[in-house]
C-alpha cells in the first residue's frame, strides 16, 4: 500500500501556502449559484456576433459521455453545476464525437472535418502546420488566445497548439494530496491546478479580450476528491465520483469568472471529446471502437445572459459542427471548407419548435483499431448515425457489422443487420460516400515522431503505444 | 552577457521600479512584500499580493512580485499569467521573460517556454542564462541542431562553461557526428586536466569516451573503453549502469554480476548497487546470497534505516510477512521522522504474519482514515470475518479506490461471503488500478474459466501479461485456456513467450510435451522432451523426468518408464521428487501395492511434507480400505499445499456418513469457492437433511454457474422443490 502524505505537516510546505491555494480555488463548491447575468433572449444569442466585448471560454471535458450528466437524464446528482448551464443556456441533445480517441477527435473537433478528411488516425498523425484552425482566427481577431490542457494527445507537436499564444500543460502543484485516483496509469496532480491556472489567467486578463481553452482530464484519470466520493466504489461509480469533482472544479472557476464581472461578457462552450464503455458492448474505456457509450458526448453553449426557458436542440449534431457555430456566434470568419456546419439555424428553428429539412444528415464517428500499433496495417471502423438508425462498420470486415435501432432499442444491444440487409447496404453506400471526401485544403496530415517522454506521458495516462 | 552586467542590470530595474513606485502613491505593505521575498518567505505574500491585484490588476510591480512569489512557491502553472503581463508591459522586459520562460519551462510541454527564451535573446542576444535554458529544453525534446547552436553560442561567450561543454559534446554525439565529438572530448578533457573541478566529471567523460566508441558501431572498443573507466572509477554510479547494460546486451551476466560486486567493494555505502545485484541473485534463485547482501548493508552501519528498508522489501517480495516486520522495525528504530507509508507497511506486514495485536498497537498511531480503514479491512479477512472486513475495505476504498491491493482483499472477502459477482467486480478494478500489483488478475481468470468464460479469462491474463510480463502463471494459464477453446495460437504464443523468460526451460519443456501430446498423441510428447536434451537425471529437472514418465507410460512404454526413473535414482537416491516418481511409474505398471507405498514413503522421509507424496500414499492406502489413516495422510497434504483442492476432495469422497462429510466440505469450500462438485454435494446434504435451504440454493447456484453440470442443475430443482418454488 502506499501513501505519500507525511505525518509532519512541514513536507508540504508552510500553512499559509495551503490556505492561499484554497482561497484561489474556494475553500468549497458553492450551494448557491451565483449569476448576475441578465435575462436574454433567442434574439440576443443572433445579435452576439454584433458584440465586440465577448469572451470565449471553452472547456473541454476529456472522456464524458453525455448520459452521466443531470442535464442529459442521469439520475445521479453528478453535474448540478453543468446541469445549471444547461438550464439556462443551449443544450444540444444528440451531439456525437467523431472518434473514441482524443487526437483523432480533437482533431475533428478543431478543424470542422471528419476524421476521413483530417487523416488523423494514428498514433503518429498530426494536424498539418498549414491547417487554419479557431485560435488562428481569434487571434487574427484581437482575442488574447491561451490554453491549459493535460492530456499528451494534444500537445503542440501534434499540431494543437497554432494560433494560442500560450499553449500551456502545468506541472502538480505538490500540496495537492487529496485526490485519488480509480484508473490504472498516474499523470501528476488534477484538474485543480489547471483550474487554479485559469483563475490567474482571468485575473491577468480580465480586461482584454480573450480566448480560453481548458482541457480537463480528471473524468479520464477518474481522480475526485473526498467530497465527491459520493456513489460507491464501484469502477463505474468512481466515474460518477470524478464527473462530481470537475463540476465542483467548474463551479468555482465559474465563480471566478463571476466575481471578476467576466460572466456576463463570455460565451461558454462546454463539450467532451468522447465517452466511455462500461460492458454495454464487452468492452471497458475508449478507444476500442465507435458505439454509442464512447461517442455521445454533451455539448452545451452557455450565453453571457441566461435563457429562460433554455433551448435544447435535438436534431442531430456533431463536434465538426462546434466551432463553426462558435464563430458563427461571435461573428468571426469560418474554418476552411468544414464538413460540419453553424448549428445556429437549428438553435433558432429549436427555439420556435420547428425542425430542419437537414435534420436528416448523418453523421458519422470513426477510429483505426490499430492506431497505437503501427506495425499493424489500419483497421478502421466507423459508424453512421441517422436518426433511426447506427450502423458500425469495419469496412475489412464487412460480415462484423451491426445494425441498432436506436428508436427500438435505445440501449443498442441488438444486432439487426442481418435482419435489415437492405437498410445496411444504403448505410455502408452513406460511408462509402462519405470516405471518398476530398483532403482538406492543406493537404495531408503530417507524421511525427514521439519521443520517449512524450510516449512516457501518453502511458502514464494509460495508452499501450508501441 | 556576464553575470555582473546581469546583476548590474536588473539592480538598475529594480531601482527604476522604487524609482517609479517612489513618485506615485505606493500601494501598501509593498517594501514589506520585498523584505519577505528577500527573506525567502514567498508563501506569506500571496495572498496579500493577490488582493493588492485584485485592487490595480495592470500594476507591474505586484504583477512581477506575484510571478515571482507563486514561481517561488511551486506554482509555475499560476505565475505565468502575471509574468507574461508583466513582460508585455515592461519596456524591456528582459527579467520577467526570463521568468516567464522558466515557470513555461516546469511544465509537461516546453515550447513556449522556449519561445519566451527567443523574445529575450532577440532582446539580448549573449544573455547566458536564456541560451543555458533554451539548450536544456531543447535537450529535452531532441532537437540535437538546436542544442548544438546554442551550446557553442555560450563557448563563444564563456569557454569554461561545462554545462555548455557537456551538452555540445552529447549533440555531436545524438548528430551522429562522433569523430568531431570525439575531438572535443579530447579537447575538454585535456583543458580540465589541471582543474580542481574536473575529478567529478572525470567518470562522466570517461563514459562519454565509451558510449562514443558504441554510437561508432565499435562495441569491442567501447567494451574497452568501459573496463579502463570502471578500472579507474569503479564505484561511479553512472559508468556501472552503463556498463551493466552494455554487458547484459552481450550477454555477459556473469561480467554483469562481477562488475557490481566491484562497485560494492569500491562504494559498500551504496545501496543501489547492493538492490541491483540482490534482484539479479534473486532471478537465479541465488537467495541467501540476495539476502546476505542486504543484511550486510543494513548491519555494517549503526544507522541504515534506508538499507533496513530494502531487506523488508526483499522479504516482503519473498512473502516472508515477518521477517519484513523485523527489518522493518529495526528501520524505524533508527528513522527520525516516520512516514504513514512506512507504518501502513509495517502495520500490513504484522497483520499477514498474524501478529495483530502489535499490528493494532500500530494502526492506532496511523491518522489517515482510508488507510486505516483498509488496514483494519484486511486484519479481519485475515480473523475469518469477510463480511466485517468488507465493510472496512468499502469504507477505505470510498477515499483510496485505485489501490489495487484493497480490490484485491474486497474481491477475497466477497468470494468468502459467496458474492461472486461483487468479487469479480472488485478483482477487475484491482486489475485495473494494478494488473502487476496483486493475484487479482491470475484469480479472476480462473473464475473466468470455471464459469467457462473463456474469452474474458483469456483478456485478463492478457492485462496481466501487459503488465507482468515474467508471469509465470500467467502463461501457464493462458496456454491452459488456449487448450480448452480459446483462439488459435494463444497456447503457442503464450508458450514461446514463457520460453524467452529466464530459469523457465524445464517448464516451457514440459508445457511444449503437454501440447505436443495433445495433438500428436504421447509418443511425440516422448520426443519433445527428449528433443530437449536436459539431463533428466538432474534433481532439479524432476518436472521433465515426471513428464517423461507420464508420457512413456500414456504410450504403453512402462518398463522404459520406469527405467528412466531407476536411473535417476541411481544417480541421486536422496531426491525426494525421484522417489515420488518411482512410486507413480510403480502404479502405473501395476506393481505390488507394497513396492508402490514404500516409494511414496521414501519420498516424505526425504521430504515429510510434500504433497503430491502424501496424497498418493494417501490413495494407496485408502485403497487397502485404512481409511483413518488416508484421512491423516490427505489432511497433512491439504495442509502441504491449500492451493490443489484435489486432496480434500478425495478425502470426503472417502467418506460414506453425511456428518462426517459436512464440515470437510464446508473447509474445501472456503478454501476452494468454486469447487462445484463439493457445492453440489454440500447443497445436496442440507436437502437430504432438511437444512438450510436458502444456503443450499446458495451452492446449488454457485455449482450451476461454476461447471457442476447435470448434477448441478439436479440439485438446483430439488432445493427450489424444497423450498415449495
Amino acid at each position: 500500500m502506499s501513501e505519500s502524505t507525511a505525518r509532519k505537516r512541514g513536507r508540504f510546505g508552510p500553512a499559509p501556502l495551503a490556505l492561499f491555494l484554497a482561497l484561489v480555488l474556494g475553500c468549497t463548491a458553492p450551494e448557491v449559484v451565483t449569476d448576475s447575468r441578465p435575462l436574454g433572449s433567442l434574439e440576443d444569442v443572433l445579435a452576439m456576433r454584433d458584440r465586440s466585448d465577448v469572451n470565449v471560454l471553452f472547456v473541454l471535458v476529456d472522456t464524458l459521455r453525455a448520459d452521466r450528466l443531470g442535464a442529459y437524464g442521469y439520475s445521479r446528482d453528478t453535474s448540478p453545476t453543468i446541469d445549471y448551464l444547461a438550464e439556462t443556456g443551449v443544450r444540444f441533445g444528440n451531439q456525437v464525437a467523431q472518434s473514441s480517441w482524443t487526437k483523432c477527435s480533437m482533431s475533428s473537433l478543431w478543424t470542422g472535418l471528419y476524421p476521413a478528411r483530417t487523416g488523423v488516425l494514428r498514433s503518429q498523425d498530426a494536424i498539418s502546420p498549414d491547417a487554419r484552425m479557431p485560435a488562428e482566427i481569434m487571434l487574427d481577431a484581437g482575442f488574447r488566445t491561451a490554453a491549459i490542457w493535460r492530456n499528451a494527445w494534444i500537445a503542440p507537436n501534434f499540431g494543437f497548439s497554432q494560433g494560442f499564444e500560450i499553449y500551456h500543460s502545468p506541472r502538480a502543484i505538490s500540496v495537492s494530496a487529496d485526490q485519488r485516483a480509480a484508473s490504472p496509469g498516474k499523470i501528476s496532480g488534477s484538474d485543480a491546478d489547471l483550474i487554479r491556472s485559469a483563475s490567474e489567467f482571468l485575473r491577468a486578463h480580465a480586461d482584454d479580450r480573450w480566448f480560453l481553452y481548458l482541457h480537463l482530464m480528471d473524468v479520464h484519470q477518474y481522480v475526485y476528491d473526498d467530497d465527491s466520493a459520493l456513489f460507491g466504489t464501484g469502477y463505474s461509480d468512481s466515474y460518477d465520483n470524478s464527473i462530481h469533482w470537475v463540476d465542483s472544479l467548474l463551479g468555482r472557476l465559474f465563480e471566478e469568472l463571476e466575481k471578476r464581472d467576466l460572466r456576463k461578457r463570455t460565451l461558454i462552450v462546454f463539450a467532451a471529446d468522447h465517452g466511455e464503455a462500461f460492458g454495454e458492448h464487452g468492452g471497458e474505456g475508449h478507444a476500442r471502437n465507435v458505439y454509442g457509450e464512447v461517442t455521445t458526448t454533451p455539448f452545451i453553449l452557455s450565453f453571457p445572459f441566461r435563457l429562460e426557458p433554455n433551448i435544447v436542440v435535438q436534431s442531430r449534431s456533431a463536434n465538426v459542427d462546434l466551432w463553426p457555430t462558435v464563430l458563427d456566434l461571435v461573428g468571426l470568419s469560418e474554418l476552411d471548407d468544414p464538413d460540419g456546419q453553424s448549428l445556429l439555424p437549428a438553435i433558432e428553428a429549436s427555439a420556435r419548435g420547428e425542425k430542419l429539412a437537414e435534420d436528416d444528415r448523418p453523421t458519422f464517428a470513426q477510429l483505426d483499431r490499430t492506431w497505437a500499433r503501427l506495425r499493424l496495417e489500419p483497421q478502421p471502423v466507423i459508424a453512421v448515425n441517422s436518426e433511426k438508425w447506427r450502423l458500425v462498420y469495419q469496412p475489412d470486415r464487412p460480415d462484423h457489422s451491426e445494425l441498432f435501432d436506436k428508436e427500438a432499442d435505445s440501449a443498442e444491444q441488438r444486432n439487426i443487420s442481418l435482419e435489415q440487409p437492405e437498410v445496411v447496404a444504403a448505410l455502408v453506400r452513406e460511408i462509402d460516400a462519405h470516405l471518398e471526401n476530398p483532403s482538406p485544403p492543406w493537404g495531408t496530415a503530417a507524421h511525427i515522431e514521439i519521443d520517449e517522454m512524450q510516449m512516457q506521458q501518453l502511458r502514464a495516462i494509460g495508452y499501450g503505444v508501441q | 552577457m556576464s553575470g555582473a552586467g546581469l546583476s548590474f542590470r536588473i539592480g538598475l530595474l529594480v531601482a527604476v521600479i522604487d524609482v517609479v513606485v517612489a513618485c506615485s502613491p505606493e500601494p501598501v505593505g509593498m517594501p514589506g512584500i520585498r523584505g519577505m521575498h528577500e527573506e525567502g518567505r514567498y508563501a506569506e505574500t500571496l495572498e496579500l499580493l493577490a488582493s493588492l491585484l485584485d485592487e490595480s490588476p495592470d500594476d507591474l510591480a505586484l504583477n512581477h512580485l506575484y510571478g515571482v512569489a507563486l514561481l517561488a512557491t511551486g506554482n509555475s502553472g499560476m505565475a505565468v499569467w502575471p509574468l507574461r503581463k508583466a513582460a508585455e508591459a515592461a519596456d524591456d522586459g528582459v527579467e520577467d521573460r526570463l521568468l516567464l520562460a522558466a515557470a513555461l519551462l516546469r511544465s509537461t510541454s516546453s515550447e513556449d517556454g522556449i519561445v519566451a527564451l527567443g523574445q529575450v535573446l532577440a532582446l539580448e542576444p549573449d544573455n547566458i542564462e536564456a541560451l543555458i535554458k533554451r539548450a536544456g529544453a531543447n535537450l529535452e525534446q531532441n532537437k540535437h541542431e538546436e542544442v548544438l547552436a546554442d551550446a557553442e553560442r555560450v563557448l563563444a561567450l564563456v569557454p569554461s562553461n561545462m554545462r555548455a561543454t557537456l551538452w555540445r559534446l552529447k549533440s555531436l554525439a545524438d548528430l551522429d557526428r562522433i569523430d568531431e565529438a570525439k575531438i572535443a572530448l579530447e579537447e575538454t578533457v585535456e583543458s580540465l586536466s589541471t582543474s580542481k573541478a574536473s575529478r567529478a566529471l572525470e567518470p562522466r567523460l570517461c563514459g562519454m569516451a565509451a558510449e562514443l566508441e558504441e554510437a561508432d558501431g565499435d562495441d569491442d572498443a567501447a567494451l574497452h573503453k568501459w573496463e579502463e573507466c570502471l578500472e579507474e572509477f569503479p564505484g561511479a554510479e553512472m559508468l556501472v549502469t552503463e556498463a551493466v547494460r552494455l554487458f547484459d546486451k552481450r550477454g555477459d551476466h556473469d561480467r554483469s554480476e562481477a562488475q557490481l560486486r566491484k562497485a560494492i567493494e569500491a562504494r559498500p555505502r551504496k545501496l543501489s548497487f547492493r538492490k541491483a545485484l540482490a534482484a539479479r541473485l534473486v532471478e537465479q534463485e541465488r537467495l541467501k546470497e540476495a539476502e546476505q547482501l542486504l543484511l550486510d548493508a543494513a548491519t555494517t552501519e549503526e544507522k541504515a534505516p534506508a538499507a533496513w528498508m530494502a531487506l523488508a522489501d526483499y522479504y516482503r517480495s519473498r512473502d516472508d510477512a515477518a521477517a519484513s516486520a523485523r527489518a522493518t522495525e529495526q528501520a524505524l528504530h533508527q528513522m527520525d521522522s516516520v512516514l504513514p507509508v512506512v507504518l501502513g507497511q509495517y502495520a500490513d506486514d504484522l497483520i499477514q504474519a498474524g501478529e495483530f495485536a502489535r499490528a493494532n498497537e500500530v494502526i492506532a498511531e496511523l491518522d489517515t482514515p482510508r488507510l486505516v480503514n483498509l488496514l483494519e479491512g484486511r486484519m479481519l479477512l485475515a480473523k475469518g470475518d469477510p463480511a466485517s472486513a468488507l465493510e472496512k475495505l468499502e469504507a477505505g476504498l470510498q477515499l483510496w479506490p485505485g489501490n489495487p491491493t484493497a480490490r484485491w482483499l474486497a474481491g477475497r472477502a466477497a468470494e468468502e461471503l459467496g458474492d461472486f459477482d461483487r468479487a469479480i467486480s472488485e478483482y477487475r478494478n484491482s486489475v485495473r488500478a494494478g494488473a502487476s500489483q496483486t493475484d487479482a488478475a491470475i484469480r479472476l481468470a480462473h473464475i473466468h474459466e470455471a464459469e467457462g468464460a473463456l474469452g474474458d479469462a483469456l483478456f485478463v491474463l492478457s492485462s496481466r501479461i501487459r503488465a507482468n510480463p515474467d508471469d509465470v502463471d500467467a502463461y501457464l494459464s493462458m496456454i491452459r485456456l488456449g487448450r480448452l477453446g480459446g483462439p488459435p495460437g494463444t497456447s503457442r504464443d503464450a508458450l514461446k513467450a514463457l520460453s524467452r523468460l529466464p530459469g523457465q526451460e524445464v517448464t516451457s519443456l514440459v508445457t511444449a510435451a503437454a501440447l505436443q501430446a495433445g495433438v500428436g498423441g504421447a509418443a511425440a510428447a516422448v520426443k519433445v522432451i527428449e528433443r530437449g536434451e536436459l539431463d533428466l537425471n538432474a534433481p532439479e529437472n524432476f518436472r521433465a523426468l515426471a513428464a517423461m514418465v507420464e508420457h512413456l507410460a500414456s504410450a504403453g512404454r512402462l518398463d522404459e518408464g520406469l527405467t528412466r526413473v531407476l536411473t535417476a535414482l541411481e544417480a541421486h537416491s536422496d531426491s525426494a521428487e525421484f522417489h515420488h516418481i518411482h512410486g507413480r511409474a510403480l502404479r502405473a505398471s501395476a506393481k505390488p501395492a507394497d513396492q508402490i507405498k514404500v516409494a511414496f514413503e521414501r519420498a516424505l522421509e526425504l521430504e515429510p511434507e510434500h504433497s503430491q507424496a502424501l496424497a498418493d500414499l494417501a490413495r494407496a492406502v485408502a485403497e487397502e480400505g485404512r481409511v483413518e489413516e488416508a484421512l491423516a495422510l490427505y489432511d497433512r497434504a491439504i495442509l502441504a499445499d491449500d492451493n490443489d483442492s484435489s486432496s480434500a476432495w478425495a478425502a470426503v469422497q472417502l467418506l460414506d456418513e453425511k456428518d462426517e462429510r459436512e464440515p470437510r466440505l464446508i473447509a474445501l469450500l472456503d478454501a476452494h469457492p468454486l469447487h462445484a462438485k463439493a457445492a453440489t454435494l454440500l447443497a445436496e446434504i442440507l436437502v437430504e437433511q432438511n437444512g438450510d435451504l436458502e444456503r443450499a440454493e446458495q451452492l446449488a447456484n454457485r455449482a450451476v454457474r461454476f461447471g457442476g453440470g447435470r448434477e448441478a442443475r439436479d440439485i438446483q430443482a430439488r432445493v427450489a422443490l424444497a423450498r415449495g418454488e
